[in-house]
């Protein structure tokens, strides 16, 4: 419990770190929010006025502080380019984003776990040498070119699906999930191949631990000594791999949400961008920031419910 | 005598590394024809002896800009790794060599940054930098530095338990130089093997904020603008995407290749 | 005849040519006997304790001879086969207590595993109970609550105690035991001895017991093999071989002992 509350305290801590680096960046930039929201033919009264009513005028550390006490209550303020707030943007692009991490995530473990047992059970045989090449490769595609390949081979050539022809959730649930799918695949793949390899060399050297040998001659064949013995112990530093592939997912899914034209929080963060529309930008980093640190707070957990020896001595 | 086995992806990655130097380094000299060269009649030409590489949207050589493109890449990478890898492995050296009170706030904070997607980061910087290639450098290099200083730094807290930094030390040598002359060529192997597993990274958030369009901005060759460029045609016109995607995967497949060969040279 | 072992050879394959660790050793177990393995580092005698439940690491192998278990040859079995002797037949103890335990299982876990694993048919309930009476009978106070812990919170003589109630619990003929005392502290180290020779008479298990230390074999066997650099240098009762030793080697390894007597003594005279 006191393990827990540890934890709970240094993610509040690196929460705060990174908003107000975030928000600090974005105030020293070139370029005055007020005035560009006014457009250049604005006369300096017009501007100066609405500096006062943004907030602008006052000290940094204050600012920060009216944005962190509104984010709070889920005021993140309002879009320069949109005139609307940014939460009302952002609540229907999260469900989307929500979908495609989760789905790319699930089939990330549905593919790696599997193969990274079996190439490790196979090491150095012709096969696990075959994948394992395949794997390095597979992790050398950008994602947004896997995007644009499996448009072309699934989309164009064999007419699994009709690329660019996006359905939304309130259209049809199954609808927008298969349509989710191939984006999905490009997203994983690349994580997948990293998944395997950890998992794989994971597995390699649990392999040649002591209790392993135990295991083998209490009576375990085989295959009981892996899914019985080896296999917890050799997820534990996957695990964090895993916690980090999530938020990688997150910043990836930004770029294929481009290639496969879904409308989500990745198309509306390089419009902002774009825009220079930085209340947007910082709801969404914030977004995502809290999204990494609340994962690994999760990751922390799980792993002390995994290895015994973590729970005692904290 | 042990047997040895070869380091397969060592030679394997460092020629696919060569060959991809070797292949832009032809485009700092010569390109079959003008990149930039729009022509009417060769629109959406399918690879052919003139155009072994097929021609765009506008009648451009693909072949001609891959050269071009797969040299900003690398100029691009090569920039990062040269600007975030020196920063943070000075960084590194000095937070793990002398420790204290910085050594504690700084490794806090790069282990905040370092949890954090690189890529996203990048597109922060980005946006307060703008587009355009030196900019996409510095965001890069700014976003490397930590886990560069990382590694460094612990690579410097067990070598600096050895004795023969102790021995040095008592002989008077001072605490630059034992970093510097003493400490540094032992960790070389996994300096070298951090740099080319960064340079992969770095191509990779390139090519992709490339294709974003907050990448680098025209009239520097992208292979990732090249990608956006030609998405629409990709039915009628592959070739017009597959090539500049090759050149990415052999640039970044020659270094993940490099870094792992490195790491078990330098003993996994 | 327990067990018979007949032109041994065993080889390390990851050198250039293959190294012998073995040299065609033949020895022989009666049931009931407890029979020591005495050698350098080096010498052998893990590679033949291991070779016998084929538990070699895949660097190494039997490149030639027997090893009969009650008539049947062990090195020409099925992985199956030998499945139904390993923990059933014949269990086995290892040297490093702190790592030869999985980390992430209960003690209770893995004190039940051979039930489950060899037993026919015992209930989930039954299975605690025999594992309770195990750690109990393997010298460990209060079964109850070490039944729930993890490997991590026992000390180094109680993880043994518990791989001995893990090897046990299925009452093996046969028990090979491979330095288990080696990583102790003296007090503990006598407490197993102890401790296994009480399980010899009152079970009747055999053990063949490895070590490099001459003075815990002479507390514990009955019958010793010497071995230097894979061959048998030695074999006998074990007060003849200790008594009047015929080799050399045998000779200049049983020098060790007595003179660390008699530095004690030396030592204990002068403060």
């Amino acid at each position: 419990m006191k393990y827990i509350v540890k934890k709970a305290g240094t993610l509040i801590i690196t929460l705060l770190i990174v908003s107000f680096l975030s928000f600090f960046a974005f105030s020293i930039i070139p370029g005055d929010a007020a005035r560009s929201r006014l457009g250049t033919e604005a006369t300096q009264e017009q501007v100066e006025a609405l500096q006062k009513e943004m907030g602008l005028d006052k000290p940094v550390l204050v600012q920060y502080g009216n944005w962190l006490k509104n984010f709070i209550t889920g005021d993140m303020g309002e879009s320069y380019s949109y005139s609307m707030p940014v939460s009302d943007l952002l609540k229907d692009k999260i469900p989307i984003t929500v979908a495609l991490t989760l789905l790319s995530f699930f089939l990330i473990l549905l593919i790696s776990i599997p193969l990274g047992i079996f190439t490790a059970q196979h090491e150095g045989k012709w096969l696990d040498r075959a994948l394992m090449v395949l794997n390095q490769v597979v992790m050398s595609v950008p994602g947004f070119f896997l995007g644009i390949l499996i448009t072309f081979v699934f989309g164009l050539v064999l007419k699994w699906f009709t690329p660019g022809a996006y359905v939304s959730i309130s259209e049809s649930f199954s609808g927008f999930l298969s349509y989710l799918i191939p984006p999905s695949v490009a997203i994983a793949l690349p994580r997948c191949a990293m998944g395997v390899k950890m998992l794989r060399s994971s597995v390699i050297s649990q392999m040649e631990k002591d209790y392993v040998r135990t295991a083998l001659a209490r009576g375990n064949s085989g295959h009981q000594v892996m899914y019985g013995h080896v296999l917890k112990n050799a997820l534990l530093p996957v695990l964090t791999f895993w916690g980090m592939t999530i938020a990688d997912i997150v910043a990836n899914s930004i770029i294929i949400e481009q290639v496969f034209t879904i409308p989500g929080m990745g198309s509306l963060l390089i419009t902002s961008i774009s825009n220079r529309d930085y209340p947007v930008v910082l709801g969404i980093i914030m977004l995502i920031a809290a999204l990494v640190i609340v994962i690994n707070f999760i990751v922390d957990i799980l792993y002390g419910k995994i290895d015994p020896r973590i729970r005692v001595e904290q | 005598m042990k047997k040895k086995e070869k380091n397969y992806n060592l030679i394997l990655g460092a020629s696919i590394a060569l060959f991809m130097f070797l292949f832009l380094m032809i485009g700092v000299f010569y390109t079959p024809y003008d990149p930039d060269a729009m022509s009417g009649s060769a629109k959406f030409a399918p690879p052919s002896l003139s155009h072994i590489f097929g021609c765009d949207h506008f009648g451009r050589d693909i072949f001609s800009r891959v050269l071009k493109g797969t040299g900003t890449t690398f100029f691009v990478a090569s920039a990062t790794v040269i600007l975030g890898g020196g920063i943070g492995i000075i960084v590194g050296a000095f937070t793990g060599y002398f420790g204290g009170w910085i050594d504690e706030v700084l490794m806090r904070f790069n282990d905040a940054v370092v949890s954090f997607p690189n890529i996203l980061l990048a597109l922060v910087f980005i946006s307060i930098l703008g587009p355009g290639k030196y900019n996409v450098i510095l965001a890069l290099a700014i976003v490397f530095i930590p886990s560069f200083a990382r590694i460094t730094r612990s690579e410097f807290l067990s070598q600096k338990e050895m004795d023969y930094v102790k021995s040095a030390r008592l002989m008077g040598v001072s605490h630059l130089r034992i970093m510097f002359v003493h400490i540094f060529p032992n960790i070389l192997p996994s300096v070298l093997s951090m740099a080319a597993i960064g340079f992969n990274n770095a191509v990779l958030a390139e090519a992709g904020m490339s294709y974003l369009g907050i990448g680098v901005q025209p009239p520097d060759a992208s292979l990732g603008r090249m990608l956006s460029e030609t998405q629409t045609y990709l039915m009628n016109a592959p070739w017009c995407a597959i090539f500049p995607g090759l050149a990415v995967i052999g640039l970044a497949l020659g270094f993940s290749l490099l870094s792992d060969g490195l790491l078990k040279k330098g003993g996994k | 005849m327990l067990l018979e072992v007949k032109n041994l050879n065993i080889e390390f394959y990851d050198t250039d040519p293959p190294e012998k660790a073995v040299k065609g050793i033949s020895f022989s177990m009666e049931q009931g006997e407890i029979l020591g393995i005495v050698g350098e580092s080096g010498s052998g005698k893990t590679q033949t304790a291991l070779s016998i439940l084929q538990l070699l690491k895949s660097n190494s192998g039997i490149s030639s001879g027997e090893i009969l278990f009650k008539g049947k040859n062990l090195a020409g079995l099925s992985g199956r086969e030998l499945q139904k002797i390993r923990g059933k037949e014949i269990s086995m103890i290892f040297q490093e207590p702190m790592t030869s335990l999985n980390p992430v299982l209960t003690v209770g876990r893995q004190v039940e595993e051979g039930l489950k694993l060899h037993g026919e048919g015992f209930s989930k309930e039954q299975r605690k109970a025999k594992a309770l009476d195990a750690l109990g009978e393997a010298g460990l106070p209060d079964p109850e609550g070490i039944y729930g812990k993890y490997p991590h919170q026992l000390s180094g003589g109680m993880r043994q105690r518990v791989m001995i109630a893990a090897a046990l619990v299925t009452e093996p003929e046969l028990l090979i035991a491979d330095e288990p005392t080696t990583a102790l502290d003296v007090t503990v180290q006598a407490q197993i001895l102890e401790l296994l020779k009480e399980i010899n008479a009152k079970h009747g298990t055999s053990i063949l017991f490895i070590s490099h230390d001459l003075a815990v074999i002479r507390k514990l066997c009955g019958r010793v093999l010497v071995m230097n650099q894979g061959v048998v240098v030695e074999e006998g009762e074990v007060s003849r071989v200790f008594d009047h030793p015929q080799k050399d080697y045998t000779k200049k390894l049983l020098a060790a002992i007595p003179d660390r007597r008699r530095s004690l003594r030396k030592r204990r005279r002068s403060q």
